[in-house]
This record gives C-alpha cells, structure tokens and sequence, in this order.
C-alpha cells in the first residue's frame, strides 16, 4: 500500500509528466485558439490540465528545494542562489506562484462595468466589493489630441466619495488606473449622448439619447431616430468622422412615420430642424459617458511575486550562466546531484 | 523604397557567398548597416522606439539576428551558417516590403494604449529573443544538413537557453503593461496564447536537452518547430485571428 502511494508520488511529481501536461496545454491551447478563440481557458479539460500541472510542479519543485536546503545550510544562501541550480529552483517557484495567483484571480476576482455620464454619480460598491463603500462622480470627460486629429489620450476627471474618507479628486485614463480600496478602475472607453430638444407650438420636450435611440416630438405621429454623432464631419467620409475632433461636428438622424422611413439627414448643434409643419427638432448639445472598469484581483500579490522569481530565476539559469561559460554543454555542470531522480 | 533595395542586397548576398566569401561578408556588412540606418531614420522621424508596428518589428527583428549572428562568429566561431542566416534576414525585410502598402501607418502619434514605457521593453526583449531563436533555427537546419562543426549544439543550446530567458521576460513586461493598459496581465487573446506556447515548446526543448537522447537530430528538429511556432505567432495570428495585439 505505502510502494503504491509512493509509485503515484512519483509519477506526479516526475519531469517526464510534467513535459507531457506541458506539452498538451500548448496543443489544446493551439486548437483552443481556432476553434473556440474565447472560451477555451474556461473550459473543464484545459482548467484540469493546468490543475494537474501545477500539482506536479508543485511537488517537483518541494522536492527540489528540500534537497536545496539541505545542501545550503553549509554555505551562504546568496551564493547558492545564484547558481544554475538556484536560479531553476528559483523559476520553477515562480511559475507556480503565478499559477496560485491566477487560480485565486478566477475563483475570487471580479469585474464590474460601469458606465457614467458626466455629472452622474454612480455607487461602485454596489457592483463590485472593495474594502470600504464608495461612489463615483464623473466630472468630466475629456479627449486629448494629436496635432493631426487622432486621439492622444481619454481621461475621465472624477471625484471619489467615500462615508468615512476625505474626497478625492482623481484622473482616469489608458494606462494610468486608480486604485482604490481594493479596487482598480480603468479606463475602457466612451459614448456619446445627444441633448435633444422637440418643439411643436408652445410645447417643448427635452430628451438626452444614445446613438441609436429615438426621441417623439408632440403633435406629431414622426417619430426621430438619432442615428450618430459625427464630431468631424466631411462628406467625402460618408457617415464616418474624419477624426474624433470635434472639428465640424453634427448629428446624423433619421425620421419615421408609422415604421416607414421618410428621409436621412445631418444637422449642426442647435441647429433648428423642420421634421412636420409645425414640429421642430433642434440637437442642442453633446454630452458625453466614460466607460470605467472595475476590478479586483485578491492574487495579483502572489503573480506579481511569481512573475518577479520567474523572471530572476530564468537569468540566473539560463543567461548568466550561459555568459559565463559560453560553450559548456548545459545541464553537465554538476547540475546532476541535485536533480538525479528526474532521468526516468 | 529603402527596404526593397535592402532586401535586395540581402538576397544577393546568399547567391554570392557560395562563389566569393569576400563579396559575402562585404554585403552582408552593407546590408547590415543599411538596415541600421532605416531604423535610426525611423527614430528620427518618429521621435520613438521602431517599435510599435509590424513593419518596424521586423526590421528590427532582422537586424538582432545578424547582429547576434556576428557576436557568435566571433565568440564561436561559426562562419557557415552565414548564408542562411542572411537569406533568413532577407525573407523577414522582404515580409516588411510587403507589409508597407496596406499596413504601414506608423509614421502617425500613437494610440493612447500604446503609450507605456512597458510598450518598449515589452518589444524590444521580443525581438531580441525572436532574432536568437530565428538564429537557432538556421544553424540547427544547417545542423541537420551535416554542413556544421560539432561545436554548433552547444550554440544552438546557448541561444536557445538566451532567447528564452528573454522571452520569459517578454511576457512579464508584457503582462505587466496589459495590468496597466486593459485591467488584466493575461487575457488569452491568440497572440498571448501563442507566445504561452512558444514558451512552453521551448522550455521542453531546454528540459529535454538533459538528456542523452535528444542532443542531435531530434533536438534541432525541434528548435525548427520552435521557431515555426515563433514565425507562427508572428505573421499567422496577426492576419488570421483577430485580438487585442492586432495593431502590430
Ligand atoms: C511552464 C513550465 C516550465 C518552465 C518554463 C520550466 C523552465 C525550466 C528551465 C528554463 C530550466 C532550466 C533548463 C536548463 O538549465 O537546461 C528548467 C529545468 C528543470 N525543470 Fe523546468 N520548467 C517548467 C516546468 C517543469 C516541470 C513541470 C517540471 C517537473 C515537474 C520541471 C522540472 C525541471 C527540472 C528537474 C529541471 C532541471 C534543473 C537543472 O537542470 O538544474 N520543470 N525548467
């Protein structure tokens, strides 16, 4: 019973397993990647292969290190370390460290969209759970430009309210996230809104759409559709803007009569447009929505760790070494000692 | 309009070696400095790394294999793979030449995710390690042709061993920058799935290495694989999957 248990200890534990579960993941990983491009990570078969990786690598690398340890106590640490055999040891460890991280990533990380329109205040622990409840406002979202009308960076200007903490006044944009009380917010993207104002007679109603959405003016059956916002308008470009500068911008709409099309037409801001004989539809303004990320990640300490030992651990084993004896033949440096099981 | 001169010369360069070494590594120096000098112009001209799309990756992938290349004639003296080692080159600009009508947009300021000092070391260390398994390859083809010295193992290993430490860090960067830019440091879009799997056939190669059976034939035959991978997670993913790296 106990050789049994130990026959499976070992085959769990051995190099050549390892290759193997390895060497399946790329293959399901390479026909995940045509054939189910965004789902196979998240299949039952992938997530077991990577289970079973990291226990084997997990117990190979235990196993190497008590043998490490044992061997060190006799000289200095650093100096060990930062041999070939430190250096694997060192990797291995951290390839199993990033492997803990994402495994606490996707059993106990979330995300949360959040999309807000400048002036809303939205609460974000109500989405996501971060250590201390807070909302956020959006101030303002605003666009940078290039010289030549392409986009240089979105930042969305917002304050952080909180019940216990001081304001905050803080700025979002691509690359620049903000941390929070756990949570991090990242800058995914925007939309517009158009304020839109129908005027038939004495009687006005105001409404603030999204592209797509229709608005029914009063004393009219026309209904109008707001189709798109062209902040660079140029007819040479058709429906699409030729930068995101709002250079010449109008609004692209649409009007309907009992689900039939009438007719297609691009107005400016504030500009007044007969859409019925008494019925007037003006675009008045622009306002414009952040789309914010919300996120947590309770592993990320240990990827980042892992990441950090990986990245060490491959140079000591493999770069520097190799720069200092150039034309040794690798794993003939007395690396045998430590690891003379593995040569199943 | 440089670049196809280059590619040219590059081209030449394999036809002539096999009559005149001199004219071989007279050329071979000429291209070499041309393609420098189209980078150094990209730089001026762009004010930033060459870096951020296709086209400028592979120009600066073709020249770290040559410069690699001349470090280990040198260092280990390994002159006969020179040949395929710039035909290798010169496929890679004329990959580029392709590219320029459709693709190149480069000249333009950068979409704001691409604006990281994570962008540029992401980068750079891939090529460095694209170039030193692009190298690896060739001299393990020559290897298999029987043309080579017995000494090259051990420098194919040595590159491989190099180029892999440099693509471990490549990823790292990488995930580190997607942390910043897009809220996760990996997200398995195609591209980051085929550089996982580049990665791993490589660690097997450096694994089985250890072993007594796999220093000749079959360890070259994978270094080849490897590299097929590489070109794979370069050209095919870009133009048959879409992701998230489509930019490049
Ligand atoms: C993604 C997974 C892995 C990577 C990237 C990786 C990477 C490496 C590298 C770069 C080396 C050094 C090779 C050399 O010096 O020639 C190495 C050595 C080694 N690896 Fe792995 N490895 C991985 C998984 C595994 C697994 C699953 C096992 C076994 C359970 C394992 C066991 C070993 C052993 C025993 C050595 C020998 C150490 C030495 O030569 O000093 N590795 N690994």
């Amino acid at each position: 019973m106990f050789k049994f248990i130990k026959q499976i200890y070992q085959k769990c534990s051995s190099m050549k397993t390892g290759l193997i579960l390895l060497g399946l993941i790329s293959l399901v990983s390479a026909i995940g990647t045509g054939i189910f491009p965004d789902g196979f990570p998240r299949t039952t078969l992938f997530r077991l292969l990577i289970l079973f990786l990291f226990i084997n690598m997990f117990l190979c690398t235990a196993s190497q290190s008590k043998r490490f340890i044992n061997r060190i106590h006799k000289k200095q640490i650093i100096k060990w370390l930062s041999t070939k055999q430190g250096g694997t040891l060192l990797l291995h460890t951290g390839i199993i460290l990033v492997l803990i991280g994402g495994g606490i990533n996707s059993i106990y990380g979330q995300t949360a969209q959040i999309i807000i329109k400048e002036g809303d205040t939205i609460s974000v622990s109500k989405l996501i759970s971060s250590k201390s409840a807070f909302k956020l406002k959006l101030n303002k979202f605003e666009i940078k430009f290039n010289p030549d009308g392409s986009p240089a960076q979105y930042y969305s200007g917002i304050n952080i309210i909180s019940e216990i903490k001081p304001l905050v006044k803080a700025s979002i944009s691509v690359n620049h996230p903000l941390k929070y009380e756990g949570v991090k917010l990242y800058q995914e993207s925007f939309g517009y809104l158009v304020v839109t104002q129908a005027e038939n007679g004495g009687k006005k109603i105001g409404k603030t759409i999204k592209e797509g959405e229709t608005i029914k003016p009063p004393g009219t059956s026309r209904i109008v559709r707001v189709y798109k916002y062209i902040p660079n308008y140029n007819p040479q470009y058709g429906m699409e803007t030729k930068t995101l500068r709002p250079d010449n911008p109008r609004v692209m709409f649409s009007v309907y009569e009992d689900k039939n099309l009438l007719g297609v037409g691009v107005a400016r801001l504030g500009e007044p447009v007969k859409i019925d004989r008494d019925t007037i539809v003006k675009f008045k303004a622009i306002k414009l929505y952040s789309v914010i990320n919300a996120k947590t990640d309770p592993g990320l300490s240990f990827t980042c760790i892992g990441g950090v030992m990986l990245v060490v651990g491959v140079f000591l084993a493999l770069f520097i070494s190799q720069l200092l004896k150039p034309t040794n033949m690798a794993g003939e440096d007395g690396s045998k000692d430590i690891l003379a099981e593995d040569n199943h | 309009m440089f670049i196809y001169i280059l590619a040219a010369v590059f081209n030449f360069v394999d036809l002539k070696k096999v009559s005149a070494a001199r004219a071989y590594s007279i050329l071979s120096l000429i291209g070499s400095v041309l393609n420098l000098a189209a980078l150094v112009a990209m730089i001026i001209v762009n004010r930033r790394l060459p870096l951020a799309t296709g086209y400028e990756f592979l120009l600066s992938f073709a020249l770290v294999m040559v410069v690699i290349y001349r470090f280990m004639v040198i260092k280990d003296d390994i002159r006969s793979a020179g040949g395929f080692v710039m035909l290798i080159a010169a496929l890679l600009l004329f990959a580029a030449a392709i590219q320029i009508p459709g693709n190149y947009n480069g000249s333009g300021p950068l979409m704001p995710a691409l604006k990281s000092p994570w962008l540029g070391v992401h980068v750079l260390t891939a090529v460095i390690a694209y170039g030193g398994f692009a190298l690896a390859a060739s001299l393990a083809i020559m290897n298999l042709a029987g043309e080579m010295e017995p000494k090259t193992s051990s420098s194919i290993y040595n590159l491989v061993a190099g180029s892999f430490a440099m693509l471990s860090l490549s990823i790292v960067l990488g995930a580190v920058w997607a942390e910043q830019a897009w809220g996760t440091y990996w997200s398995w879009d195609p591209k980051e799935t085929w550089a996982m799997i580049t990665w791993i056939i490589y660690a097997i190669y450096l694994h089985l290495h250890r072993r007594q059976g796999w220093k000749g034939k079959k360890a070259d035959i994978l270094v080849i694989v490897g590299f097929i991978i590489v070109l794979f997670t370069f050209f095919g993913v870009n133009y048959l999957m879409s992701g998230l790296h489509s930019y490049s």
